[in-house]
Parts: C-alpha cells; sequence; structure tokens
C-alpha cells in the first residue's frame, strides 16, 4: 500500500502541497477530495456490507467483441454446431474447455463458470454499453461504468493512484457518465509504458511547474466564475488528480520492468497478458477496480481460425494471473471477472468461411476470487448452447455478484446531478440480485 | 414509432437518385432571413414554456465558439485580427460564411463522416486487415464538393463494383464483410435515426419494431457484404499460404512477410461484391409466426412509401430501390434525421426528445413547429448540410450565453451547453498553435499511389489489377519477391510525388510516423493508433455510429501537463506561436498575443500582467509556461 501512510510527515506536507495546488488550478477547495480519513466525505455513501469479508478488489476481463461461448467454456460435444473444436479436462470436476485453453483448465479448480448468462443486446456497442454500465444506452444521459460505482462506493486504498484504471479498453464505455470526471478510469494504452504524462518533462523545472499552475489558477478563477458548469469543475479537479499521482511514491506499480522475464513471458508478451500483470501489480498497490480488454472477439469470419488465436493470449495470461494472485494470497481479496458482451450463434455460417454471429440468448462468463468457490458451475444452457435451461442470470445479475463480493449494496441509490435514480443492480424493474450460491 | 411513421401522410413524389443536380448555390442573405424565421419559432417555444431568451455573448466569445463549431479549431491569431479589424455591420454574418468556406469546415465536418460513417482506414476482420481508404478518399471528395447528403447517401447505398477502381463509396457494404444484418442495422441508424439493431433477434417490444420488419429490411442489401468470391480467397488466402513458405525466411528477404501483407491489405479489401439479391433467408432460429426458419423473404419496407421487392426471383435493382426508398419524401425521418444531427452538432444539444430514436418529430406539443420547419428547409436546401449548418450558426440562439450544461441548455434553445472540446477540437486547436495555416499539411490521395514504409510501390490500381491477374501461388509469390527486392535495393519506379511527413499509405497501425503527425485529426490514420492523443481524449474507434465521447480523464489532464502539450507546442522551435517573438515589440505586447493566440480573448489587466512577468522573470522558459499554464484550463479546454 501506499508507503506514505507511514510517514506523517510526508503525508502532511503532501497535503499541504495538494490543498495549494487544488486552490491554484481550480479557484476552488477540494478538500474533500484528497482521501485519507477525508474519503468518507467525499465517497459518503452508505454501504451495507452483506458479506462476512468483502473483497477489496476487482479485476475485470474484458473480452470485447463477442467471446463465442460454445468455443471455449461451455463446448457440446457431439453436436453438430460444435465443429472443429475440440475439449479437454480441466481442475473443475467434470468440466471441459476447448483445447485452445490447455493452462486455463489447470486453474479452473479456482473458477466459477456461468454457462448461464443472458441479454436482449445483440449489437456491439448497447451490449458492451450494458455490460460496463449496466443500464441500457439512452440519449438522455451518460451511466457510470462498474468501475466508477465501485470506486465511488468503495472508496480507494491507496489516495495516491487512481482508483479505477483501465487497460486498452474502449473509451466510450468506461467512462464515469454522470458520476463526473473524478470517478473515471485512469487509461492505459500501452501497459509496457504503463501510465504516461506522470513524471514532469525533461525541460520544466519544479520552479516553472509551480509557476503554470499558479497562472492557470489565476485564469481559472475568472472562467468558473463567469461561466459556471459542472463538467468543466469537474474536468479541473482532474488536473489536481494528476498532480497528485505525480507526487506518488506508488508509481512504481506501472513499471513492468521490476518483474521477472519469466514471469513477463508466463503471462505472455503481449498487451494483454502484459495488461494482466499490470493489473496484479495494481491490486497489490491498492488500486481498486482494474479492466484490461482483449479484443477482436468479432469473429463473424473465419470463427475457428479468430477464436484459436484469440484462445492463445488469453490462456497465458488468465492462468497466470489466477496462479499468481493464488500463489501471493490475494486471490481471496480480489475478484476477477471475465465477461464478453454476448456469445456467438451455434450455427456456423459457411458463405463467411464458418463464421458465427452475435448471440445474446446464452453466453459464458467466469469469476474467481473474492469469496467465490471454485471448481465449479452455474447454470446451463440446451443441447446447442443455445438457450438458457437453467439460472439465467444477466448482466445485473452480475453487476449484483460484483456488489455482493465488494460488500456493497447493489439495490443502493444514488441520485444523478439532475436527480434521477440509479443503482449498480441498474434498473429496479430488472429485479436483480446476486448470485449468493456461488459463495463460500 | 410506427404509429407516428405512419400518420405522416406526404405525397407520393418522383424521387431524385445518384444524379440528382444540386440546388443553386444558397445566398447569405437568404440564410440571414431563414435564421430570423427559426428565431421568431424559436422565440414562440421559449414563450410557451415560460422561459426567458439568454442575452447575447461577446465578439471574442462568438468568434471562439462559431470557429470552434464550423471549422474544428480555434481561431489563428489573423483570423482573429481579421475579424477585431472588421468594423462594419454585420461582421459575425460575415465570419460565419468564411468559416463554412474555409478549408478548416471541410477537415471538421470529415471528422463528423469519419465518425458517423465508421470510417476506419484499415480493418481487422476475421484475422485479417482490409483497408477501407478509398471509402475515407469518397468521404473526403464529398466533402470537398459539399455534396448533397441526399446524393451521398444514394452514392452509398446503391454503389456497386470495385472500390479501388470504381466509386470509393462500395466500401460502405464491403467494411462490413461477414455482418450483412449488422450493416443494415447502422445503415437505418445512420441515415434515418431509427434504431433496429434490436429487432435483429427479437420483437422489440420497445420500439414495435418486429423480427420479420427487419429482415424483410435487410433483404434489400442482402448479397452485397458477402464476398464469397474467389478473389477475395485468392487476396488473402495466397498470402497466407505465402507466410508459411520457407522462400520468405532466406536471408535478405525477411522483411517479405510484412511486405506481401501489406499489398495484401490492399489487394483483397473492396473487391467487387455481390450485386444484392433483394431477399433473404429467415435465420434458423427464426422464432415467430410470421416466418419459418429457412423461408426466403422479400425486400419490404417497414414504413414510408411502399416498396416490396420479389421473394421468388433475385431481384437486380433491390439496392437502387432500396436507396431511392430512404431519401425519398414519403420517408419522413430521412431529413428528420440528418436536421435532428446538424441542430446538435451546431447548437450542442439535442431537440428530440426520445433515446431510441434521432430524428426530429414534428408532433412535439413544445418543438414540433420548429421541428417541423427545420425538416422542410433540410428539403429547400437540397440537404446541402453546410448551408443548414451555416443558418443555424446566424440564429441569435447560437450567439446566446452558453448554459451550464444539456439540461439547462433546453435542447440548445436557452445557450449552448458548456462541454468539453472533442478529442480533434482540442488536438486541432493545438495544431493551430503549431502551424500558421492549420490546414496545410493535407493527406495525399492514397488511391494513386502506394508506399510502403517510405518506399515507392507503384500505382495503387496498377498493383491491384496485377495482383488480382495472378492464378497461381508461384507466380505471385514470383513477383511479389521481385518487389520486394526492387523496393529494398531501391531499383524500383521513382516516386513521381513525395512523401509528405503525415503519409501512411492506408497501414496506419503500423506508420508509427503518423502519431508525430502534425496535421490536422482528419488528416492522420482513421482512427488514430490507440495510444494516439487523439484516442486518449476520445476518439471514435469507429466501431459503432458517433462513438465519440468528451468525458474526461486522468490520463488527458497527466498528457496536457507534462505529454503532448510539452512535445507539440512548448518546446519545439518554429511553431506558429513563436513567431510572435519575432517581430518587434515589448514583452508585454507579446505576452498580450501570446495569451490571446491561445484563448481568443485578450487578458485581463491582472492575467497581461501575469504573462509579462513570467516573459521577465524566466526568459526563454516563459513562453512555454505561458502556453502549459493556458492551454491547461478549462476555458481552453471547453467550448463555452
Amino acid at each position: 500500500m501506499s508507503s506514505s501512510f507511514s510517514n506523517f510527515g510526508d503525508e502532511f506536507s503532501r497535503r499541504e502541497f495538494l490543498r495549494d495546488a487544488s486552490k491554484r488550478l481550480l479557484g476552488v477547495s477540494l478538500a474533500p477530495m484528497l482521501g485519507g480519513s477525508l474519503a468518507s466525505q467525499a465517497f459518503g455513501e452508505k454501504v451495507s456490507a452483506k458479506k462476512a469479508k468483502p473483497a477489496t478488489h476487482v479485476i475485470f476481463l474484458n473480452m470485447a467483441g463477442g467471446m463465442s461461448h460454445i468455443d471455449t467454456f461451455d463446448l457440446k460435444p457431439g453436436e453438430e454446431v460444435q465443429g472443429p473444436v475440440k475439449g479437454i479436462p480441466t481442475t473443475a470436476d467434470g468440466l471441459q474447455i476447448a483445447s485452445y485453453l490447455p493452462q486455463t483448465a489447470k486453474v479452473m479448480k479456482e473458477v466459477c463458470t456461468i454457462h448461464s448468462m443472458q441479454s436482449k443486446q445483440g449489437d456491439h456497442s448497447q451490449a458492451s454499453y450494458l455490460l460496463h454500465k449496466g443500464y441500457n444506452q439512452l440519449g438522455t444521459i451518460v451511466h457510470p461504468a462498474v468501475g466508477s460505482w465501485v470506486t465511488r462506493m468503495k472508496g480507494t486504498d491507496n489516495d495516491t493512484l487512481p482508483g479505477y484504471i483501465a487497460v486498452n479498453s474502449p473509451a466510450n464505455m468506461i467512462g464515469a457518465g454522470w458520476m463526473g470526471a473524478k470517478f473515471a478510469p485512469a487509461v492505459v494504452t500501452n501497459p509496457e509504458k504503463g501510465l504516461e504524462g506522470t513524471r514532469r518533462h525533461p525541460s520544466v523545472n519544479e520552479d516553472d511547474f509551480e509557476r503554470r499552475l499558479s497562472l492557470a489558477d489565476a485564469v481559472n478563477k475568472r472562467f468558473h466564475r463567469e461561466n459556471p458548469s459542472p463538467n468543466s469543475k469537474n474536468f479541473g479537479t482532474l488536473f489536481d488528480e494528476a498532480v497528485r499521482v505525480m507526487k506518488s511514491e506508488d508509481l512504481v506499480a506501472f513499471d513492468l520492468t521490476k518483474e521477472s522475464p519469466t514471469i513477463r513471458s508466463q503471462y505472455g508478451r503481449h498487451p494483454f497478458g502484459q495488461g494482466c500483470l499490470l493489473a496484479r501489480r495494481l491490486v497489490e498497490h491498492g488500486v481498486r477496480f482494474i479492466e484490461v480488454t482483449l479484443g477482436d472477439w468479432d469473429t463473424h469470419y473465419d470463427n475457428f481460425t479468430g477464436v484459436q488465436a484469440r484462445c492463445q493470449l488469453l490462456d497465458s495470461a488468465y492462468s497466470s494471473l489466477i496462479t499468481d494472485l493464488k500463489e501471493r494470497g490475494l486471490l481471496e481479496s480480489t475478484l476477477v471477472v471475465l465477461s464478453s458482451e454476448f456469445g456467438r450463434t451455434p450455427e456456423i455460417q459457411k458463405q463467411h468461411r464458418n463464421g458465427r454471429s452475435h448471440h445474446p440468448g446464452a453466453f459464458t462468463s467466469l469469476l474467481a476470487g473474492g469469496g467465490v468457490k471454485g471448481g465449479i458451475t452455474y447454470g446451463k444452457t440446451d443441447k446447442e448452447a443455445r438457450k438458457v435451461i437453467e439460472n439465467p442470470v444477466t448482466f445485473h445479475d452480475l453487476n449484483s455478484t460484483i456488489a455482493y463480493s465488494l460488500g456493497i449494496d447493489h439495490t443502493h441509490v444514488l441520485e444523478s446531478p439532475s436527480k434521477r435514480p440509479f443503482r449498480m443492480a441498474g434498473p429496479d424493474k430488472e429485479d436483480a440480485g446476486p448470485i449468493t450460491e456461488i459463495f463460500v | 414509432m410506427i404509429r407516428f411513421l405512419s400518420a405522416i401522410r406526404l405525397a407520393a413524389a418522383g424521387v431524385l437518385l445518384a444524379g440528382a443536380v444540386r440546388a443553386a448555390e444558397i445566398s447569405p442573405e437568404r440564410m440571414s432571413r431563414e435564421a430570423s424565421n427559426l428565431d421568431q419559432l424559436i422565440g414562440t417555444v421559449l414563450e410557451k414554456s415560460e422561459k426567458t431568451k439568454p442575452a447575447a455573448v461577446d465578439d471574442f466569445t462568438f468568434l471562439r465558439r462559431a470557429s470552434l463549431v464550423a471549422a474544428g479549431r480555434i481561431p489563428t491569431l489573423a483570423e482573429i485580427r481579421e475579424f477585431t479589424n472588421d468594423s462594419a455591420a454585420g461582421k459575425r454574418s460575415r465570419l460565419v460564411n468564411r468559416l463554412y468556406q474555409s478549408k478548416g469546415y471541410e477537415s471538421h465536418m470529415n471528422n463528423w463522416l469519419y465518425d458517423h460513417l465508421r470510417l476506419n482506414e484499415v480493418k481487422l476482420q476475421g484475422g485479417y486487415f482490409s483497408s477501407n481508404t478509398p471509402l475515407i478518399n469518397w468521404a473526403r471528395e464529398s466533402v470537398r464538393q459539399n455534396k448533397s447528403w441526399k446524393k451521398m447517401t444514394v452514392e452509398l447505398l446503391s454503389s456497386r463494383g470495385n472500390g479501388w477502381t470504381g466509386s470509393g463509396a462500395s466500401h460502405y457494404y464491403t467494411r462490413d464483410i461477414g455482418m450483412p444484418l449488422d450493416n443494415s442495422a447502422n445503415t437505418m441508424r445512420a441515415f434515418l435515426g431509427v434504431r433496429m439493431e434490436c429487432a435483429q433477434c427479437h420483437d422489440d417490444p420497445g420500439s414495435s419494431w418486429e423480427r420479420i420488419d427487419f429482415f424483410n429490411l435487410a433483404a434489400f442489401t442482402h448479397g452485397k457484404s458477402n464476398y464469397g468470391r474467389l478473389d477475395f480467397l485468392k487476396g488473402r488466402g495466397l498470402l497466407v499460404n505465402m507466410s508459411a513458405k520457407k522462400a520468405f525466411n532466406k536471408p535478405g528477404l525477411h522483411h517479405l512477410h510484412f511486405f506481401s501483407d501489406a499489398i495484401g491489405q490492399y489487394a483483397a479489401s473492396g473487391i467487387e461484391p455481390g450485386k444484392g439479391t433483394g431477399r433473404i433467408k429467415l435465420p434458423d432460429d427464426y422464432q415467430y409466426a410470421d416466418g419459418d426458419p429457412g423461408e426466403m423473404v422479400e425486400g419490404r419496407t417497414p414504413f414510408g412509401g411502399k416498396v416490396r421487392l420479389d421473394s421468388k426471383k433475385n431481384n437486380q435493382d433491390s439496392l437502387d430501390r432500396f436507396a431511392a426508398w430512404v431519401v425519398g419524401d414519403e420517408n419522413p425521418t430521412f431529413a428528420g434525421s440528418i436536421a435532428a444531427r446538424m441542430w446538435l452538432r451546431v447548437m450542442g444539444a439535442k431537440l428530440h426528445k426520445k433515446d431510441t430514436e434521432e430524428f426530429l418529430d414534428p408532433k412535439d406539443a413544445v418543438t414540433g413547429a420548429l421541428s417541423d420547419a427545420l425538416m422542410k428547409l433540410m428539403k429547400d436546401y437540397d440537404f446541402d448540410l453546410r448551408a443548414f449548418q451555416q443558418t443555424l450558426m446566424l440564429t441569435e440562439a447560437f450567439a446566446a450565453k452558453s448554459a451550464p450544461d444539456t439540461g439547462a441548455s433546453f435542447h440548445g434553445l436557452l445557450g449552448r451547453p458548456i462541454e468539453r472540446m472533442s478529442a480533434e477540437q482540442i488536438w486541432d486547436s493545438l495544431i493551430t498553435l503549431v502551424l500558421e495555416d492549420p490546414e496545410s499539411k493535407q493527406r495525399i490521395e492514397d488511391m494513386e499511389h502506394l508506399f510502403i514504409h517510405g518506399r515507392y510501390i507503384g500505382r495503387l490500381e496498377d498493383i491491384i489489377k496485377q495482383v488480382h491477374s495472378f492464378k497461381t501461388i508461384k507466380e505471385y509469390q514470383q513477383w511479389v519477391i521481385a518487389k520486394y527486392k526492387e523496393a529494398r535495393d531501391g531499383t524500383g519506379p521513382k516516386a513521381p510525388v513525395s512523401r509528405p511527413p503525415t503519409y501512411i499509405a492506408g497501414h496506419g497501425r503500423l506508420m508509427t510516423s503518423a502519431i508525430q503527425g502534425m496535421a490536422r485529426a482528419s488528416e492522420l490514420p482513421s482512427p488514430a493508433p490507440p495510444n494516439h492523443f487523439l484516442r486518449k481524449f476520445g476518439q471514435s474507434d469507429r466501431i459503432s455510429i458517433d462513438g465519440a465521447t468528451n468525458e474526461g480523464s486522468l490520463t488527458q489532464t497527466l498528457q496536457m501537463l507534462n505529454g503532448a502539450t510539452q512535445t507539440m507546442v512548448a518546446t519545439i522551435e518554429g511553431t506558429a506561436i513563436r513567431k510572435i517573438f519575432e517581430v518587434p515589440g515589448s514583452r508585454e505586447e507579446k505576452g498580450v498575443l501570446l495569451f490571446q493566440s491561445i484563448m481568443t480573448r485578450p487578458p485581463t489587466p491582472q492575467e497581461r500582467a501575469l504573462c509579462t512577468r513570467e516573459l521577465v522573470d524566466r526568459e526563454g522558459k516563459g513562453l512555454a509556461n505561458i502556453v502549459s499554464a493556458l492551454v491547461c484550463t478549462p476555458e481552453f479546454l471547453f467550448i463555452y
């Protein structure tokens, strides 16, 4: 965790500095944003913890494009719809997964496989929006992503690093919407480079940096007075946060060269593999919610080649992440979620060189750690993996389950600035709730 | 939805097709008259809603806002001077006219089309990359000619042929290879503002669309984006086979695979697709009583003018009839959706109210008359988007003091909401501080010349035709190795044009030089590479329609404080703002010019003193300090 917490002197001077910086940059006082004991003022929502030992971190692996469930985690051996994919046994009783995932097969004893995900959104943008935000996309308001909910409801363990970090995720899916920019993720586009822009440019000394903040402050005061706007004020707070992060001793969390070449290779030397490794390091440094995206699952065309190629990247990264978290004693406190916006059709479209189309009717998500029982499956699909026939799970239920794992009340209502009520469980009418039976 | 659509009775009328002639140029005087009419209607809406018209903004705020909205960037110092030196009546109208005739407008409009039509330079599909450069070039040329939206729509939807050798519009279908149903859903949204994607899989209780409606609609363009053609397999399969050959691993040929793949992108994408059949089979999971799985259904329009094709045979004219229906006078949402989008673009907030529909509603109790007038104006202007936007900008409503947020702006009628600039507007405004003429760096016509890794290969069309002519892998192999050696050894044809610094050869994902390209966003790869400034600030990934976002993030502020602004603007020599220091004048005068070139308005006395102090105290560093401080303010980053 943040080493600055152990040193009161440093902590005090840093706060003083930030309080000054915030005044300079924004012309407003942001003291409640400065974390630590003050965090409860900023993140003052009442949390009703229902779970005895709530998890503290989430790693959300976003399989963007529509991961074919039938070719990965919900095999239907012997059925015509299966195509050429072969199954292999796993360490979870009775569960077979695709032979494309040999390393993952070994860690399935830590994983709960939910075979009964279902949704009504078959369009990428709307489905991904629902997955990330728990609400249907509307023109009148932008909803906050689950990462923003979690960061807001749980506060932060390390007030010098962002609470929510997204690696390679689509920008329009991960934002904080009506919660405002302070709950938006810091974005990493290349895990090898980490969070860019955290050091002063070599041509700028500390004095010049300070002079810039002062000048900006003078201009901002006038602007905010003459053009009051919640959006611009929120954006201004991000400059304050940037200054705070620049001072963080925990920036080392982003430095993957601190890891051995062996472990880096185990995760896979590709953006997703290194993104998963970065996620583990960020968890160790107290970051609350990390999303890592693996894209290009949209295998309309030449599905089997595409799925195999994606699985190669997924296999090394996912298996290493679960193993690594387990070995470091972090799996119990870290919920690892893997989900896609929908699955793919059982039909194999020969005219598209054996492609598969979007299929929101049934697909698979994985949960591991965070108090979830490993080596189990939940829900079932029919013999063609087309329909859910047991224990259907919606994204609202999935988000409620994430909330439950973290000890967040999924029904807690927060109001947007426009006074509209929202919940982590999604709209009231969905009547969603956590799947409590999959927890230890 | 259906009720509304069917309630509109419109006289059947002949539909103008691709050959439609543009109406005569619309005069600025007429636009001013039309703007006054709109203001009267806006006044009535405000009166009915018991709201008070806000005051007008000052000249500097107007100049900055108008430049950002029309041309996508802040004004240059020269443009500020031109505006302030104009003391005659009507200076704002003259400014607006200048902006909409400028290259800046073209650049900004290109960005809109890239986002709206999902124009990605290079697309990964089924493990392969394909190039959409011809479609991007078609879009740019359409904007340059100020082609009417109606004509653009018809060209896209009825496109046929090879996009490389014929109209680049053909790529509208080939870009969605393997996903024709998504293409149909996106077509409905992009041109008619109707969201039918839910009905792709099931009846949609939210909008009353039934699944059969969707398939009847998709039937019109079915058979267009299914390659299934030998050419495609040859183009790609050939190259895949090639990469496995040992010949590629010989010394001196170790970049051959890459080279071959680059050529393959061109060769295999945009190959003439099917002509469209006008009929489609219902899917195997079809679940309703109005059709059987596998049953062939014909193209049939769900609203507007009735068009019905034949399910028993291929319909050769299906694309023409589909395009004619989309733009037809009987189709109420064609004008309604483009008018709604242009209103949002200029006025900053939506005039339409429903979330699932993106078109104006002339039946709305409050805004109906205004919506009706806007749709009529769009038609009267023959879908001239430039004139339409210019007219909106001439309204008093556009010039009103800004509202704190979208809600308070009341559909843009009580002032533009204060909003962060788009990624492109921020980037282009920074470029304005770098280049004296921000539009001077233009993307070159990729279609003519093919460069790979900076080496000239040949005329693109010739290369593609050559690749298509090979009958065997061996023939292709011999040719590509020879071409590769030519490029490697510099013995190939001499480039007839030089390669500009921003040139990306349709291969943006690998040409890292484009990341450093100091040109407006519209001249860089579309979309920019994932780690580019533009993407960090929310540029669309070109996967979904209107996929951009202007939400803020920590990554952006870190970039502004320590990243891009330093490398782009503050530290490098020869930038436009440094020119201020090349002419005689006091430090105070230079500080004022520097301030104004970034913020458009002159500094207050206090700000003037601060800038002077910075230039005096820090000498050489003062300029960088002022620029870096000012671009990191919400006043710079927001449109207000």
